[in-house]
């Protein structure tokens, strides 16, 4: 028999097969579901990085403009130093005035998944002070319903990583074992056909049909949503996450093909292959979890919170002393000798400021190198589960993923950083003309590079690949046994 | 006859490889889990205890400030979980157990333990409580797809039902069997829950926590009955096992995995979480009204005092002002609060109407009411930590207005720790199960509904299949 007759029968018989177009069609309706719940939360965040940033120009303007303003009409100037703070025309002042949010922006696939990014805050109050909102109250996941962080996003990551290998298994747990229950299997191999080009053929029209249609309903929605699929980095990405995609689903098609040529009932592969889900989809990855918790067990928040409030405390008792010992070695610092300094309070600030964080700096690195730690765990044992692959490198993908968040950290303490480097000096050295507006130094973050994505999506493409091309040989070898030995 | 069958039934299940396999591996997980679980209690109480008298000491040991100052300074709250918190974590990871206290207005949570955990929380924890809730309804329906089904594939049935045993009799005796298998489990599991609920309260809620296991275990069993029941009446009404099996382990993933989150979603479409829009609203209404107050109070004042601007009265206004300011802003604070929980609220409905649909969506809700996890003793918790910063404020105002006499510059008003230690340590008081359990009766009750109606389908089932 011809395989293009082959095909046509196999595929005359697949139109019929209402199973499999029901699960097509609820998979492709889930997968949309899934992805328009993650377009909503990009674009929360989006319209709101877009609100912050435009109200952060809208000040600046402002501040530069009051500033101007007051420097033409030459206003009175202020008397203390606090006051100053109120006054743009100084640095203080407009340091203190000029508000600067560091967002982290979504990527342009994160619609497809919401990963972490609803756990953590996307945008940070900076200034010279500090950086608000990273570690202390007031984040921006306090305003989510706690329930939903729980139970978590129903995105189109979801629906890839937990429901897409069930509809993979109604769609193709007996599609060897029906023949043989019905009896219509020796009916078939009297045909010119051996069972391994019958099986193939038949893997591979539910396949590329089934992947086809989750694949092109992805696509249309990116497209749908705005992706701008003209730049080229966007395309790189939407293109590896659909290849990884594509190869997720083929390790469940593999896994159902395997179990197909185990031979045993319908029944039975119903439960090896739910056997199998289980264990690679909820059961592994809980384990890992639970491992990860007890070998690196989260470091105490309480804990944190309780050396924080000690710290403060400790640093302002510790003020008149340090401020003592700054001033010493500053001796052109000490009130009165600078007609700027009519007080000890922009010292006295900076001192509190520089206590803290050095004293606050093992503490903080802790968590950061506990979550390095953490995060190398997951990295190395990602592949012992294919639903582990593939969320690790879909967040990635995407852009929600926890060292990202990290970097953005990174590059919003360098940015405050900066700042404290540029006005610093600038606070010392005070005078009611400042205008260096174009130096003040402004957010830079800079994205992983696309040689990196390609590398980690490569990796993990060969994590699920390997192990699907290993059912995929062990269900061939298998069928080359006496038709009788498959049960 | 009905005993019969259910000892013929549990032996037949008991002989059976597969079976003693999964309930091992469920029972070293539970097993596994729970040790988990209870070093994490022990952990959290004890950090919870050791900052919050730390924090507390600190507040009494603050050196001579300004009273506003101190409110400012403010305090900790730390909430001490429940025993039951081992069985359940609910959304304490995502909230958190410490909430910041000081002036002007109540605080977001802080630091939720989420937030330093990687993306691998996102599959669960495998805590008690999941695997009661994900793994155990597998185990019944792979205890019991097969019970008629297979019986029909094989013949037997007919032959059992020609020997003359009623069709109820073996439903009943099936029921019985394979809940047996799945007390295997059950049992140790519910004992060890009340062994905790007893050793590790407090005694001033002891009871409350043991009736709270006690009923956790009741919900536990009835969602495990439904499960059963269904698997029963689906088993009898399918031609095949393999069919059954199908059927059910879809309705598995479905109601168990997929609609909680979805239901949820479709909650947070109809009614939307709080964004920035509602965070400026807030801080508006709450500047306007607080504006309002406070020009109220200060025409009263200068009216009394027939005075037109502050500084022409005898005393410091500045206590005033802040007491103003304080009550200025109470209505739009305990405004908005409501309005976001409610917000909340009107979502978690979508999940509790959808225990019609999905159980393990009204299960997750009761058992996290239960074990003291849930977003309305959240809530409880925050009302409680606001009602201890009122009252903070409410003590530091006080002292102001108490020392309201003009001073010169420099001569600062000073609070001293006589007057940190009038405010006493802040203790949560936890709600009874019956307030706890409260909102959540409509999911209770579906729950039971959703019992009630498996067993009647089961029963007709099973009599009709007696046709086939």
């Amino acid at each position: 028999m011809k395989t293009l007759d082959l095909m046509s029968l196999e595929w005359r018989l697949l139109r019929r097969d209402r199973a499999f177009w029901l699960t097509t069609l609820a998979a492709v309706s889930i997968l949309v579901y899934g992805f328009s719940n993650g377009h909503l939360w990009m674009r929360g965040q989006t319209v709101r990085i877009t609100e912050q940033v435009l109200q952060d120009q809208q000040g600046f303007k402002e501040l530069h403009h009051l500033a101007e303003k007051f420097k033409q009409e030459n206003q009175v100037l202020p008397q203390g130093l606090e006051q100053r703070e109120g006054d743009p025309r100084y640095a203080l002042g407009f340091a203190a005035n000029h508000h600067q949010y560091d967002c982290r922006r979504p990527r342009p696939l994160a619609s497809l998944a919401v990963g972490q990014s609803d756990l953590t805050s996307y945008c940070l109050p900076v200034t010279v002070w500090g950086v608000e909102g990273r570690e202390d109250e007031g984040n921006s996941t306090g305003l989510e319903n706690p329930l939903r962080l729980l139970l978590g996003r129903f995105d189109a990551a979801f629906a890839i990583i937990l429901l897409m290998p069930i509809c993979i298994l109604v769609i193709s747990y007996d599609l060897l074992s029906r023949e043989r229950e019905l009896g219509t299997l020796p009916l078939l191999l009297s045909q010119p056909v051996t069972l391994r080009r019958l099986l193939k053929l038949r893997f591979g029209l539910r396949i590329a049909l089934f992947i086809a249609f989750c694949l092109l309903a992805l696509a249309l929605c990116l497209a749908y949503s705005g992706a701008n699929f003209t730049d080229p980095r966007t395309l790189v990405e939407a293109a590896l996450w659909l290849v990884i995609t594509a190869t997720y689903l083929l390790f469940w098609f593999a896994c159902a093909f395997w179990v197909n040529c185990r031979g045993g009932t319908s029944a039975e592969h119903v439960l090896q292959l739910a056997g199998l889900w289980l264990l690679l989809v909820v059961i592994m990855p809980g384990c890992l979890n639970l491992a990860l918790k007890q070998i690196y067990p989260s470091l105490s928040r309480m804990d944190y919170i309780d050396k924080v409030r000690g710290t403060s405390v400790a640093v302002e008792k510790k003020k008149s002393a340090l401020l003592g010992k700054y001033l010493g070695d500053h001796p052109d610092l000490v009130a009165g000798n600078k007609k700027v300094n009519t007080d000890d309070y922009i010292q006295s600030r900076i001192l509190i400021a520089d206590e803290t964080e050095r004293t606050l700096a093992p503490i903080k690195s802790n968590f950061r190198q506990h979550y390095a730690k953490q995060q190398a765990f997951v990295e190395d044992f990602r592949f012992i589960s294919p639903a582990v692959t593939y969320q690790h490198i879909a967040n990635i993908l995407t852009g929600q993923d926890g060292p990202r968040h990290q970097r953005f950290l990174d590059a919003a303490e360098a940015h405050h950083q900066a700042l404290r480097a540029f006005y610093f000096p600038l606070f010392n050295e005070d005078g009611p003309n400042f205008g260096a507006y174009d130096a003040i130094p402004t957010f830079n973050f800079k994205e992983q590079t696309l040689t990196l994505m390609v590398k980690a999506t490569s990796t993990a493409l060969l994590g699920i690949l390997i192990p699907s091309v290993i059912c995929f040989i062990i269900g061939m070898r298998r069928l080359q046994k006496p038709l009788f030995e498959l049960g | 006859m009905i005993l019969t069958i259910a000892k013929q039934e549990f032996r037949g299940l008991c002989r059976d490889g597969r079976y003693r396999l999964t309930v091992g591996l469920l029972l070293v997980l539970i097993l596994a889990s729970t040790a988990f679980g209870w070093a994490n209690y022990h952990d959290l109480i004890e950090q919870a205890e050791h900052a919050a008298e730390h924090d507390y000491q600190r507040w009494r040991n603050q050196d001579p400030t300004h009273p506003h100052n101190a409110a400012h300074y403010g305090n900790y709250a730390f909430k001490t979980p429940r025993p039951l918190a081992i069985i359940d974590g609910g959304i304490e990871p995502y909230i958190g157990a410490s909430l910041y206290y000081g002036a002007h207005q109540p605080s977001e949570v802080a630091f939720p333990p989420a937030q330093d955990a990687t993306a691998l929380q996102r599959f669960g924890d495998l805590g008690v409580g999941d695997v009661a809730r994900a793994l155990l309804p597998l185990l019944a329906i792979l205890l019991s797809f097969g019970a008629f089904a297979s019986e029909r594939e094989q013949g037997t049935l007919r032959q059992l039902l020609s020997l003359g045993v009623k069709p109820s009799s073996l439903l009943w005796g099936k029921a019985l069997g394979i809940a047996s298998a799945l007390a295997v489990v059950l049992i140790p599991a519910g004992l060890f829950g009340l062994a905790v609920a007893f050793a590790l309260s407090p005694a001033e809620y002891r009871l409350d926590e043991i009736e709270r296991a006690g009923l956790l275990g009741l919900t536990y069993t009835l969602y495990l009955g439904i499960f059963l029941f269904l698997s029963l009446a689906i088993s009898a009404r399918c031609r095949t096992a393999r069919s059954a099996l199908t059927i059910l382990l879809v309705f598995w993933v479905v109601t168990v995995f997929a609609l909680p989150r979805g239901l949820l979603d479709l909650g947070a479409r109809f009614y939307p979480s709080p964004s920035s829009d509602f965070e400026k609203a807030y801080s508006a209404d709450m500047n306007k009204e607080t504006e309002a107050h406070v020009d109220k109070v200060f025409k009263k004042v200068f009216a009394q005092y027939k005075v037109s601007k502050e500084e022409e009265l005898p005393f410091d206004i500045t206590a005033l002002y802040m007491k103003a300011s304080d009550e200025g802003s109470l209505p739009a604070i305990d405004r908005y609060f409501n309005k976001r929980f409610d917000i909340y609220q009107s979502q978690n409905r979508f999940l509790e109407w959808g225990a019609l649909l999905s159980p393990a969506a009204g299960l997750t809700l009761v058992s996290m009411a239960l074990t003291g996890n849930d977003l309305e003793q959240h809530r409880d918790f925050v009302q409680q930590v606001e009602t201890q910063r009122r009252n903070m404020n409410n003590l530091m105002t006080d002292y102001m207005l108490q020392h309201q006499e003009k001073r010169k510059e420099g001569d600062e008003l000073k609070g001293n720790p006589a007057l940190w230690g009038k405010l006493p340590p802040f203790v949560y008081h936890q709600p009874s199960w019956e307030v706890a359990l409260k909102p959540y009766y409509i999911a209770l009750c579906i729950l039971g509904l959703w019992f009630l109606m498996t067993l009647l389908y089961a029963r007709r089932s099973v009599t009709q299949a007696s046709l086939f």
